[in-house]
């Protein structure tokens, strides 16, 4: 099988290995996909082996704008990679386009503060009034701090995607779209935002724009 | 591993999961072994969740960028 890294524009391999320390191949041409041959799924649930398809795609991203594949992605054969691409050609160029300079960044934000004392149920409350309250209390938490953080930071983006992880506690977690000229900048606006604020802010990256691969907004 | 490269990891699986290229269709996937690398991967990230929680350094690298 044909495991796939990346779409990039160029049939050329990055100077590194793949998986299991594979040789790298592209096929196809504007677009085409960065591969590697195996027996099997060469993609193991293990830390090493998912940084080692990172590091993959990574490399290809030195050389180009690269739209990252989905974790274990495969196909049985050069066809039907081949067919995928010519498939899809209109729609993996817009958006190698939409990414070309930018990389994405990452943002978990956690409010600091415990819940407010109106935030707390009655004492008498049954579990579906605990419940509820505890939700909306997570809610609002959230929008707090998507307003004090990811609006400022959406502005330094070229787009942006944003969740809640239900937690506890629940944390913004966010992915922006940035231009690699425009990296420090955001960095410096992160710790900006950090200051005197109760929010607590871990920012990752730059990543490959795993987030901004599809069409249309998510 | 650091607790900084824990939360890249817990940052990585995110994207690798729900992120990236999805191929629809009838490519000839390993379908049962995806299936399994994804249980895998998500048992990963709730270990990785829990040593931080146990831990507390979720969080806690105040404006770090990793």
């Amino acid at each position: 099988m044909l495991y796939a890294y990346a779409i990039t524009w160029r049939g050329e391999p990055p100077p590194v290995a793949g998986l299991d320390g594979a040789a790298l191949r592209a096929v196809g041409d504007e677009p085409a996909a960065i591969v590697s041959d195996h027996g099997e799924l060469p993609l193991r649930a293990e830390p090493e082996d998912l940084w080692a398809h990172e590091a993959v795609v990574e490399a290809a991203m030195e050389r180009g704008p690269v739209l990252p594949m989905r974790a274990g992605t495969a196909f049985a054969d050069e066809r039907e990679l081949l067919d995928t691409l010519r498939g899809r050609a209109g729609e993996f160029r817009r958006a190698l386009e939409r990414v070309e300079g930018a990389v994405e960044l990452g943002i978990r934000a956690v409010e600091d503060l415990e819940p407010s004392d109106n935030g707390k149920p009655p004492r008498d409350a049954g579990p579906g009034i605990t419940y509820m309250i505890g939700r909306l209390e997570r809610v609002r938490s959230a929008e707090r701090v998507a307003a004090a953080i990811h609006e400022p930071l959406a502005a330094l983006a070229r787009e942006s995607t944003w969740r809640v992880e239900a937690g506890p506690p629940p944390r913004l977690a966010a992915a922006y779209l940035v231009d690699r000229s425009q990296v420090e900048s955001f960095r410096e606006r992160v710790s900006e935002l950090e200051d005197g604020r109760p929010i607590s802010i871990v920012c990752t990256g730059p990543w490959p724009p795993y987030s901004f691969v599809a069409e249309g907004e998510r | 591993m650091s607790s900084s490269r824990d939360i890249a990891l817990v940052d990585l699986v995110d994207r690798l999961l729900d992120g990236g290229v999805v191929i629809h269709g009838d490519i000839t996937l390993a379908v049962a072994d995806v299936d399994l690398l994804y249980v895998g991967l998500r048992a990963l990230v709730a270990s990785v969740e829990t040593l931080e929680r146990e831990h507390g350094i979720s969080l806690t690298s105040r404006g770090s960028a990793l």
